[in-house]
Formats: structure tokens, C-alpha cells, sequence
């Protein structure tokens, strides 16, 4: 028997189909372990990549080279993190901003990476040793320059709130492509 | 505002403590689980009878949204990490499902930003919630002419529609998915959606209809005008 169908009721089936369809949940144990910065859960990853961190500096004034000219902003020292590859990729931050405990920053990458759109930031202080802060994403925006926005924890917000864009950063990148498709 | 700060009180009532002693974790009302997921480190049992409880309707929503099975588990993952990342703020009184959903609705509109921001770029003709679809050659086409009840369809039948619904879904900007999904799936009104996009309530009415006039199009096209219940 035909009855009148409405978008609506086309959806909410669909709705049902779907939690009908859906995987199974992830357990407490597995949501835990994910929330886990990943330099817990792969401490040895992360002290490789802090060492190379580190020696970047060494070869500072002719990766900054290949930045692009014409912006404000002092350069950062950045490394792409990817599966088993580590690359450098001098970084320069183009704004900076601390407001009511949030964190605006834009930064660009030499060369702009092709494919990766979206990336997990972590951030690493220079002082008094090279240690994880922060984490956050950066999404590309249509201008090639990297977008960060995120809520700082309290002795960071206050510790960065005078800092400026012509500052020399109090941290360096650690950049480990993420999914960007959800 | 975000509607993830935002949460209303259905709950169940605080924990009355011997009895949360005595009672199974799945049994125990959102309010002590989302206490027990509170606490530092968090309780993994009731964090898993939590996300068990409503990972389902998380899940449906973001396969909506996102029309594609691996972008919404990853999405209804990423939601949930989310939240466990904003725990100490959770209030054991609030609307649970709602505030997981509205979370994984955020972070869908984040992934697709630029998208949001511009708006639908189709023309926003008008169309009547209540008016018939128009076919490429403007003969009018209702609904009932391309799509049956789908309860009265055979299991492949079934199987055909919900792969024409994706397509149609899938053709729609985010922003108009968005909209129609937050009206028709959330029960969000259009004053509530045109707040948080920053446009009218009429804005948002019309990109609801013109919304449900494209997936009638789009689900006429795929289905070519042919009423899938004849002789069922």
C-alpha cells in the first residue's frame, strides 16, 4: 500500500538503518589509551624525534632561507613526523594571539606540503628543556597558512599573553599528519 | 554559543551512594556514570557502559553527516575523545545523548569550515515544504512517485533506497545537510540553527526547503521516477 513519504521520515529510517548498522563500540579501556598524548605512548618515537628537533638549529640560518619573504613573524623550528619519516620544514609564524586563555596562531610551512591539510601540532618549549606543552590541530586554510586555535592551560595562557608575533617563539613543532576527510 | 556548553536537566538523580554500591555500572543511571567518568583517572567499566549506551545514535548521526561508514566511526571516536578530553566540566544532570551528538556535529562543521562559513551557494528559490519536487523537464514529481515507504520494501529494495538516500545526501552542500539534518534529525528549530550560523530564522526556513527540494530532485533522478511498490 502506498503512503505519503516525506523527507523526514525518509531520514529518521535512515537514522535507524544506521544504528542498526553501527561497528562496535570502542571500549572505556581503548578510549582511555587514545586519550593518551602520543609522546606517552610512544616515548622512544618521541625522544627520536626531540633529538632531531634539537639539531635543527645547527642548520637554522639556511633552512630559514626558504621561507617566504615579505611576512613578519620570527621562524620556528619544525619537524614532519610521518609514519617512519621525519623531514624538516622551517616553519614561520605570521600571528600570534592570547586572549581569554585561547591560543590564535598562523603559521606557514616551506614548501606548502601537497597533501597534508591537516596537522597535530605538538608543541615543544625551548626552555628549560625540550619537552611537550601542547598539543592542538592546525588546518590548512585556502591562503596556504596553517590555522591553530585552542584553549590553553592557565600557566601557559599567562605565560603567552605578552608574548608577540616578532618574539622569538618559546617553542618548536613537532607536526604529525592527521585525517582531515571526518 | 556552541551548544556543546549547553545541556538540560532529564538526568537521573545524583548518586544515592550504597545503592551505587550495590547496583551493576549498567545499570546506573548517566548522572553516577558520567560522575564515575569524572573522577581522575576516569572509571574504564562505566566509561565503556557510557559510550555502549549511546554509541549507536552518535554513530547514526555522524553516518549522516559524514555519508560514508569509516568517516563516521572515525568521527564518533574522535567525538567521544573529545568529551573525556572536557570531563572535569561534564554536569551529571545534562541531557547526555544530546550534548555527544552536538559535539560530533561540531566537529563535523569544523572539518568542513569553509564550506559552513559561505553558506549554501545555491540559488535559494523558495520552495514550499509542502510543494511538489519539479523534474528536469518541470513536470511536477511528488514524492510518492519515486519513493515508497520503505517499511514495505523488500530487504534488497531496502538496501537500494538507503544507497539512493546517501547519494542524495552526499550531493547536498554541508551546509544544507547540516541544516537539514539539525531540523529533521536533532529536532533543532530554525530560529536555533539560524543562531548559531548567524542568519534569520527565515534564511534558515528556506535553506531547509530549498534542502528538501534538491534531495527530492536528487533522489528522483537516482531512482528515475519509478514507484519501487508496484505489485508489493
Amino acid at each position: 500500500m502506498k503512503r505519503a513519504m516525506d523527507i523526514e521520515t525518509l531520514l529518521q529510517w535512515r537514522r535507524e538503518r544506521a544504528e542498526a548498522e553501527a561497528p562496535q563500540a570502542p571500549s572505556g579501556v581503548r578510549l582511555l589509551k587514545l586519550l593518551s598524548p602520543w609522546w606517552e605512548v610512544s616515548p622512544n618515537r618521541f625522544a627520536s624525534s626531540v633529538r632531531r628537533l634539537a639539531s635543527i638549529q645547527l642548520s637554522f640560518g639556511y633552512a630559514m632561507s626558504h621561507v617566504p619573504q615579505g611576512h613578519r613573524g620570527h621562524p620556528v623550528a619544525a619537524l614532519i613526523s610521518e609514519g617512519d619519516e621525519e623531514r624538516e620544514s622551517p616553519a614561520r609564524v605570521l600571528y600570534l594571539s592570547v586572549r581569554d586563555g585561547r591560543l590564535r596562531l598562523r603559521f606557514q610551512l616551506a614548501p606548502i606540503p601537497r597533501t597534508d591539510r591537516l596537522f597535530e601540532v605538538t608543541f615543544v618549549s625551548e626552555q628549560p628543556a625540550l619537552r611537550p606543552i601542547l598539543a592542538a590541530y592546525a588546518a590548512l586554510s585556502g591562503d596556504g597558512e596553517y590555522r591553530v586555535d585552542v584553549e590553553l592551560p592557565r600557566e601557559l595562557a599567562a605565560a603567552w599573553e605578552s608574548l608577540k608575533v616578532t618574539d622569538p617563539m618559546p617553542f618548536r613543532f613537532i607536526l604529525r599528519p592527521a585525517p582531515s576527510n571526518m | 554559543m556552541q551548544r556543546e556548553s549547553r545541556t538540560t536537566d532529564n538526568a537521573s538523580p545524583l548518586p544515592d551512594r550504597s545503592a551505587q554500591r550495590e547496583a551493576k555500572p549498567s545499570t546506573w543511571p548517566d548522572a553516577w556514570l558520567v560522575n564515575a567518568v569524572r573522577r581522575e583517572p576516569p572509571d574504564e567499566e562505566a566509561l565503556s557502559v557510557l559510550v555502549d549506551r549511546y554509541w549507536k545514535p552518535v554513530y547514526a548521526c555522524c553516518r549522516l553527516l559524514t555519508v560514508d561508514d569509516d568517516r563516521a566511526r572515525d568521527l564518533a571516536q574522535e567525538s567521544w575523545l573529545r568529551l573525556l578530553r572536557a570531563r572535569h566540566s561534564l554536569k551529571p544532570d545534562g541531557h547526555f545523548k544530546a550534548y555527544v551528538v552536538t559535539i560530533a556535529t561540531n566537529l563535523w562543521r569544523d572539518m568542513n569550515r569553509t564550506a559552513m562559513r559561505a553558506g549554501p551557494t545555491a540559488d535559494s528559490r523558495m520552495a514550499s515544504l509542502e510543494s511538489p519536487a519539479e523534474a528536469d523537464d518541470g513536470e511536477s514529481m511528488s514524492l510518492i512517485d519515486v519513493v515508497a515507504d520503505p517499511h514495505t520494501l523488500s530487504p534488497d529494495d531496502q538496501l537500494l533506497l538507503e544507497m539512493d538516500l546517501d547519494k542524495a545526501l552526499a550531493r547536498l552542500q554541508p551546509p544544507l545537510r547540516d541544516v537539514l539534518i539539525c531540523r529533521f534529525i536533532s529536532g533543532e528549530s530554525a530560529a536555533e540553527i539560524g543562531h548559531r550560523y548567524g542568519r534569520t530564522e527565515q534564511t534558515i526556513t528556506g535553506w531547509i526547503r530549498d534542502a528538501v527540494r534538491q534531495m527530492k530532485m536528487f533522489l528522483g533522478e537516482a531512482r528515475g521516477g519509478v514507484d519501487h511498490t508496484e505489485d508489493r
